[in-house]
């Protein structure tokens, strides 16, 4: 994997990811606190209401409980009479009109209407009432009080609204159903009920139809619920709270089935404002997480990436040279930890090579010219061919032909080893020099040696380092040849191996152990003068040139002469001249 | 070995780091779905009344009590309101009104025969019929005719 999306994953799944999911499970828990605490508060607010709302129904139960045990009233509904008395009328008043929050009252027996207050407001035929559903849950009730909330009763005509409580009458001994007692009672009775609750918003007594009978604010009485609320509350088992829309409004409503009657007691309140703590807290963690979430964004700006981009421009760097291109990286002033001075020790190391490099091709530059210079430096060979050229002219007038051969062979030696510029020459002109050599140096030793030039046609025009055939014959003529007492030979021949051309140089002199070697090898002298060197002369600039493989290798073992063989490549012209013009 | 140690070591941490992350998730999702505390639920009073009052009937009373004793040990979420009353207004009169407007007592002392028809057939008394047969104790009376009542 690369670095950066390394560093990438890495920030995503350790810290980006437990931010957010520590956010997120912050705000849930919290919430979730909140709407248990909700739910706890509304759960004992509503059981409250309910035990006040308990006692408030008690207490009008308890007088009609009372007053349908009355033996006046009892036979009252056995014996209809034609019509009451006041006398009758105050007495039956008294037992139920003395709780302040009746309004009015009606008897009926099991066929008609037998006696009902003055101003009610809710006159209903015996008829009309057997009709209606709320008789038949009255009936239901088998004698206990059937309450009726202002939105669930047809027959009150009053604004406000009352209460209507239905009951059977039965007889005190037998138990059979002698008539119905229809009680009105005001509507305040609820209201005080609620308005001491300790619940802030609605509430709401819902019948089991799901209808709103009544409520705390006085609004939506009658209508039905939200289907999804009532759903929701049918399908809750456990839970005594839902969130739900209500009125248009997402609502935390928390509900309770009463004691007294078949009502659920609901107090209802906007989530909105419930929940604004949790608003609040769902804010903060968002900011906090999003804080979380920058500065972990400004350290891998800051930080991270500056480090990966480091490295990256170094390793690129690297690259670079490897292909052998040395650019030096562009360096930060102000900081200085351990990814700069990487790129600094890049940039140091880079410049070193650089400058090591550039070092060697100066000297290499500087060593030619000197090269050169010393070549030129020498006495002009126009000078000396035009000299050499009035010595043969005069040798040639006296007669003297050998003056003449030995002049003429000089001036070509010092053609080839002077006036040629090129550092590769033909072997043929190699060879050619030698031949030159060899003879002037006949003249010297007088027929103290002979000599062998051996060059296979086809490796005529084979290229080779100029002079390096000539010191070692030179070598061989004041080493081997001119310390024998007999005659001398000195052989050269040139033979073909595949890829490369071996030159031997083979004399008939002395010869010497390897202990002399060794000792001439180690001479501390390296002067071109001194012949002595010029084996190891000619097996270095051979190696400069051509590479490790090439040289001299010298034979030899007392008694036996000596073979100095000389390893060259097989170049052949053309190339050689690219090359050297290149 | 060096390196497949360290790589091992790294792999083990990872695994860890992830199970946190899981447990976690797991946690919060608990957390979040909430489970329901209900424990405070009211307790309920079952009113019963009784009329051995007399010098005679208190060995009655006694088992009767010591029962009720043992029952609300069992079942704590029961209270049982355990009241006397004299015979004669009880059953002339304050349960007979009771009845009238049921607010009978859940358990209460009676005499069979006559007495209870009229209970039977207005639903205020409870058919024990299939619990005693359920329960096996049906076959331990000797005889049930006085409370039984056909409808």
């Amino acid at each position: 994997m690369r670095l950066r999306p390394k560093f990438l994953t890495g920030m995503l799944l350790l810290v980006v990811l437990p931010v957010v999911m520590m956010g997120v499970l912050f705000y849930l828990a919290f919430s979730d606190l909140i709407e248990q605490k909700a739910a706890t508060y509304f759960r004992l607010a509503l059981r409250d209401a309910d035990r006040m709302l308990a006692y408030a129904m008690n207490e009008i139960n308890s007088v009609t409980d009372l007053a349908i045990t009355q033996d006046a009233v009892q036979a009252l509904l056995k014996a209809p009479p034609q019509w009451i008395s006041n006398e009758q009328a105050r007495e039956l008043n008294s037992y139920i009109m003395t709780h302040p929050k009746v309004t009015s009252f009606s008897l009926y027996n099991n066929e008609r209407l037998v006696y009902r207050t003055n101003f009610s407001s809710v006159d209903v035929s015996y008829e009309e009432l057997v009709r209606s559903d709320a008789y038949l849950k009255a009936v239901q009730r088998n004698g206990r009080p059937l309450w009726l909330a202002p939105g669930e009763n047809e027959w009150s005509r009053s604004r406000a609204g009352e209460i209507v409580i239905l009951r059977k009458i039965k007889e005190f001994h037998t138990l059979r159903d002698i008539g119905t007692l229809l009680v009105t009672v005001k509507a305040d009775l609820l209201e005080q009920v609620f308005w001491e609750a300790s619940v802030d918003g609605e509430i709401l007594l819902v019948n089991g139809k799901g209808q709103i009978v009544y409520s705390k604010s006085g609004l939506r009485v009658g209508e039905m619920l939200e289907p999804s609320v009532r759903e929701a509350l049918q399908a809750q088992g456990e839970k005594d709270y839902v969130i739900r829309p209500f009125a248009e409004e997402s609502s935390f409503i928390a509900y309770l089935s009463t004691t007294q009657n078949e009502w659920v007691m609901m107090a209802v309140t906007p989530e909105s404002r419930l929940f604004q703590e949790v608003k609040l807290v769902r804010n903060l963690a968002v900011a906090i997480v999003m804080f979380l979430l920058l500065t972990a964004y400004l350290f891998e700006k800051l930080f991270i990436s500056r480090l990966v981009f480091k490295i990256l421009k170094t390793v690129k760097g690297l690259r670079q040279v490897e292909e052998g291109r040395f650019k030096e990286l562009t360096e930060s002033h102000k900081s200085d930890d351990e990814a700069d001075l990487l790129v600094r020790g890049f940039n140091r190391m880079t410049r070193q090579i650089r400058d090591l490099i550039a070092q060697v091709e100066k000297e290499q530059r500087q060593k030619k010219e000197a090269e050169m210079q010393a070549l030129i430096a020498q006495i002009n060979p126009h000078f000396i061919y035009n000299s050499l050229e009035s010595i043969n002219s005069l040798a040639v007038l006296q007669g003297n032909r050998d003056i003449s051969r030995m002049v003429v062979s000089l001036g070509k030696l010092l053609r080839i080893s002077i006036s040629e510029n090129k550092e590769l020459i033909p072997l043929e002109m190699e060879l050619e020099h030698v031949r030159h050599y060899m003879r002037i140096q006949k003249y010297r030793f007088e027929d103290k040696f002979e000599y062998e030039l051996e060059l296979p046609a086809h490796l005529k025009p084979v290229m080779t380092q100029k002079l390096i055939i000539q010191p070692i014959v030179e070598n061989a003529l004041y080493h081997a040849i001119e310390p024998m007492s007999g005659k001398g030979l000195i052989r050269v021949c040139v033979a073909d191996q595949g890829r490369d051309v071996l030159i031997r140089v083979c004399d008939n002199g002395a010869g010497f152990d390897a202990e002399t070697l060794e000792k001439l090898d180690r001479l501390p002298c390296r002067k071109k003068t001194d012949s002595g060197v010029g084996l190891a002369n000619v097996h270095d600039r051979l190696r400069i040139r051509f590479g490790p493989r090439y040289g001299v290798l010298v034979c030899s073992a007392p008694g036996h002469g000596t073979t100095v063989q000389i390893r060259i490549p097989k170049l052949l012209e053309p190339a050689v001249e690219r090359g050297e013009e290149a | 070995m060096k390196p497949a140690r360290f790589v091992s070591v790294r792999y083990v941490l990872l695994a860890l780091y992830l199970a946190a992350i899981v447990w976690l998730i797991a946690d919060g999702y608990q957390v979040y779905s909430g489970e329901e505390r209900h424990a405070d639920a009211a307790k309920a009073t079952l009113t019963f009344r009784h009329f051995w009052l007399q010098e005679y009937n208190l060995p009655v009373e006694r088992i009767v009590t010591e029962l009720i004793e043992a029952f609300e040990e069992q079942y704590p979420q029961y209270k049982i309101d355990f009241e006397g009353l004299d015979q004669t207004i009880h059953r002339e009169q304050k349960l007979k009104s009771e009845m009238v407007t049921g607010t009978q007592p859940d358990i209460m002392a009676l005499f069979g025969g006559a007495e209870i028809e009229p209970y039977v057939r207005a639903k205020r008394l409870l058919d024990l019929t299939d619990w005693l047969k359920e329960t096996g104790l049906f076959e331990r009376f000797k005889d049930l005719q006085l409370w039984t009542v056909d409808v």
